[in-house]
């Protein structure tokens, strides 16, 4: 898949790896609070997390969304070529213009041959692409999602993100089956070390005798006990290392 | 009146005034909603959610029953040891899962999740049923843990139990999730200390835990039973593991222990607790070696009733305040989950048959109106079986239930990590498991008399099927609902590739994958149904405005499956 300026944002490092404009950092601070409604003042989210203001027209071609119709083909991938040769040609990412976000993702593409939109974007970046045949248009009127950006983030605070870096809820917005080996975003090897505390108890082959005894108790009850030692520094430790 | 009665009286009376309490505690705007009354306003941080859930799991009936099996059979009746154990493991991912999901799409009751997982409405009313019966005669055992105790303590069978089930009925109706949530830590301050007092005791006899597991020992090679003693017998292994295995997989799916999980603030609270809780399996530990205790010390149990071994075990041997607290901690300890079963009954009903059937449009004041009422009748119930019917009877309802309700284990706990299985196959997995198990129950007699071998009833007589029915000379036996689960999930595991194959519908999935892993505090907590069903919203980041407890739900806010 093709590189997005604006996915994948590295959780380890906290920055996004594309350049913010300074007013997606600066403005808002000190603003009421508008989230009136979510639970205890949760700070809002960081302005990496917000929707960005130019978004490309299509989701990312996936087994979710099924084959995209051949007139569509390949134009967010050209529209990703755009902006980031727009970017590197030295224009930050306007801030508030042109067309998009998907509440404007129903903007209608006229047919252009993947080939030439290609090499259109290589050549001159986003606008040169579209100068060609393709046009992005309204598809309807839409509302402005937010007047002024959101306020920075109170330290440590976190924001559950969509492994894919796509948001949860618009890339997930189509049922589908899920099987049961799938990649799931809460999986993790750590939990294979909780069959221990399962497997153990349910082997009485292990503890169904007398020796040794502590203070008098036969080895089946105190070791019975003591697997709730081994249960509990188990869940312990998992929970440390998915948290 | 005794000591051991004043001091019940006494702890009874504050805890009775604790439960009316409880309603002005982190007190509502309005407990009009089932998310206030039902589920504490799901918000209970880690101290409550650990008494809620300690008071969930470990009920009286098991600090009773248990013991009292020790006592007859020594190392068999040790199963709920392994199984408190194995249990918290297999939680700690699944339940992460089922709090996010249910916290996400507002659900109440497993049954919801069920139905909105597989669309269909049929199968999240097997589910509530299945659930409604199978707690129904669990809280009638929690009454028999307390009547053992008023055995002991020199009182008749019928008002007392009647007062102290009115005082409980009263309070659950009044402050909902808060009045069992705020009684547990009282409860749980109790068995603490009949514990401690165990353990000083023993402390205190000549020779300590090696002496009485020496008399032990002696009594159990003494009586000619084969199937006692301080270990196991091979024939006894096969039972003890499947028992221990089929308790933990019955516990997750009990409509009760949801109920608790669902109220904790967030998942992190959640999964601490699972961390911590299996250490409060020692102390249940250390109460089913009184068992043995009471071997040592030659308790006959009161009246014929072979529960009231651990009560009077106390009453003989503690000093009569600390007996009366020792019994306190069972009546208290029945009272908690005696509560919240009622309330995750009455949460079935109205969430998954009321609001399905009869009154889709029913208001929140309404739901939590009807969930009160049935929460009244469901423990009415419980005592009338109690008391018109008798004592065995609700034995043998709560060992059928335990296998009926281990049949939602495909629909709810796979469920939450596929959606695979074809809505009928379930169906049909839950049928086939249903019939078998309880044929097998059928099937199993009552043995008893001196040597374990003499038939006292033909059917009904527990849970353990001699594997001799399938033709093997063996005395070794398995736990009904293990067979009954595993023919189930073999049913529904071959029907879904068949009822594909036919093209029949499937049921539309309405949750996401990122549900399952949502936590307090991110943005896609909160109603997604309206970004699935509705007109895009206008950010998506937008959380829902807040829920007024008296006004109608929005006609689109939830498709009503």
């Amino acid at each position: 898949m093709a590189h997005s300026p604006y996915g994948h944002p590295d959780r380890d490092s906290g920055e996004p790896p594309y350049a913010v404009p300074p007013s997606w950092t600066e403005a808002g601070a000190g603003e009421p609070d508008r989230w009136g409604s979510l639970p205890v003042n949760a700070p809002p989210l960081p302005a990496w997390a917000r929707r960005p203001d130019r978004e490309p027209p299509y989701p990312p071609e996936d087994r979710l969304a099924g084959p995209r119709p051949s007139r569509l083909a390949g134009v967010r991938e050209a529209w990703i070529e755009g902006m980031r040769a727009e970017a590197e040609a030295g224009s930050a990412i306007p801030d508030r213009a042109g067309p998009v976000g998907p509440a404007r993702a129903g903007a209608d593409v006229q047919a252009m041959p993947e080939r030439r939109i290609r090499a259109a974007a290589a050549e001159g970046g986003m606008k040169a692409a579209l100068r060609g045949r393709a046009q992005v248009v309204p598809a309807r009127e839409h509302r402005e999602p937010r007047d002024q950006p959101i306020p920075p983030p109170a330290a440590g605070w976190s924001v559950a993100r969509h492994r894919s870096g796509e948001w949860a809820t618009v890339r997930d917005r189509r049922a589908r089956r899920f099987a049961f080996g799938e990649q799931r975003e809460d999986r993790s090897r750590w939990h294979w070390l909780l069959l221990i505390p399962i497997v153990l108890p349910l082997m009485p082959v292990l503890y169904n005798r007398v020796d040794p005894a502590l203070l008098g108790m036969p080895f089946f009850y105190w070791c019975q006990l003591a697997f709730a030692f081994l249960a509990s520094g188990t869940i312990a430790f998992v929970h440390r290392k998915t948290r | 009146m005794s000591t051991q009665l004043t001091v019940f009286v006494v702890v009874f009376g504050a805890v009775a005034v604790m439960g009316f309490a409880a309603s002005r505690w982190r007190r509502p705007d309005s407990i009009h909603t089932l998310e206030e009354w039902g589920l504490g306003g799901r918000a209970f941080g880690n101290w409550v959610t650990f008494f809620l859930l300690s008071g969930d799991v470990y009920t009286a009936y098991t600090f009773v029953a248990v013991p009292t099996l020790v006592y007859g059979m020594g190392a068999a009746g040790f199963f709920p040891v392994p199984f408190l154990v194995i249990v918290y493991p297999m939680l700690f991912v699944v339940l992460a899962r089922f709090w996010s999901v249910c916290h996400v799409h507002g659900f109440v009751t497993p049954a919801e999740f069920v139905r909105a997982r597989f669309g269909s409405r049929g199968l999240g009313t097997a589910v509530a049923v299945l659930g409604i019966v199978a707690t129904m005669p669990y809280i009638a055992l929690q009454l028999i843990g307390m009547e053992a105790v008023f055995e002991v303590m020199g009182l008749p069978k019928g008002w007392p139990l009647t007062v102290a089930f009115v005082v409980l009925a009263l309070y659950t109706f009044n402050s909902g999730l808060r009045g069992p949530a705020l009684v547990s830590i009282v409860k749980d301050a109790l068995i603490l200390w009949s514990v401690l007092a165990v353990l000083m005791i023993v402390a205190m006899t000549p020779g300590q835990w090696e002496t009485i597991f020496r008399i032990a020992e002696n009594r159990y090679t003494a009586t000619p039973r084969t199937d006692d003693g301080l270990l196991l017998p091979v024939q006894s292994q096969l039972n003890y593991v499947t028992l221990a295995l089929g308790s933990a997989v019955a516990l997750f799916l009990y409509p009760h222990t949801l109920t608790g999980v669902l109220a904790s603030r967030n998942r992190g609270t959640l999964r601490r607790n699972l961390a911590v809780l299996p250490l409060y399996t020692l102390t249940l530990g250390v109460l089913m070696l009184v068992g043995f205790a009471a071997l040592y010390d030659g308790t006959q149990p009161v009246g014929g009733n072979a529960n009231t071994v651990v009560p009077q075990w106390f009453n003989e041997n503690a000093p009569a305040w600390s007996a009366g607290l020792a019994f306190a901690a069972i009546g208290v300890g029945a009272m908690v989950p005696a509560a919240i079963m009622s309330i995750a009954a009455a949460n079935l009903f109205t969430r998954d048959i009321y609001r399905v059937y009869i009154r889709p449009q029913a208001s929140a004041r309404e739901e939590t109106y009807v969930s009160k009422s049935v929460s009244l009748t469901v423990k009415f119930g419980a005592l009338l079986i109690l008391l018109l019917l008798n004592t065995q009877f609700a034995i043998d309802l709560q060992l059928i239930g335990g296998v009926l309700i281990m049949q939602t284990l495909p629909a709810v706990a796979l469920g939450l990590y596929s959606n695979w299985f074809h809505r009928w196959a379930l169906g049909f997995g839950i049928g086939a498991g249903l019939v078998l198990g309880i044929f097998m129950l059928w099937q199993v007699p009552k043995l008893g008399g001196a040597d374990g071998r003499t038939v006292i009833r033909e059917h009904f007589g527990g849970s353990a099927w001699p594997l001799s029915h399938l033709g093997f000379a063996t005395q070794a036996a398995i736990y009904v609902g293990i067979v009954a689960l595993a023919v189930n999930l073999l049913v529904a595991a071959a029907a879904t590739p068949i009822l594909r194959a036919m093209d029949i519908r499937d049921g539309r999935d309405q949750t996401r994958e990122h549900d399952y892993v949502a936590d307090e505090g991110d943005p896609t907590v909160r109603r997604m149904t309206e970004i699935i069903d509705g007109e895009p919203p206008v950010s998506y980041f937008t959380p829902v405005g807040p829920r007024d407890g008296d006004s109608k739900p929005p006609l689109d806010a939830y498709p009503r499956l």
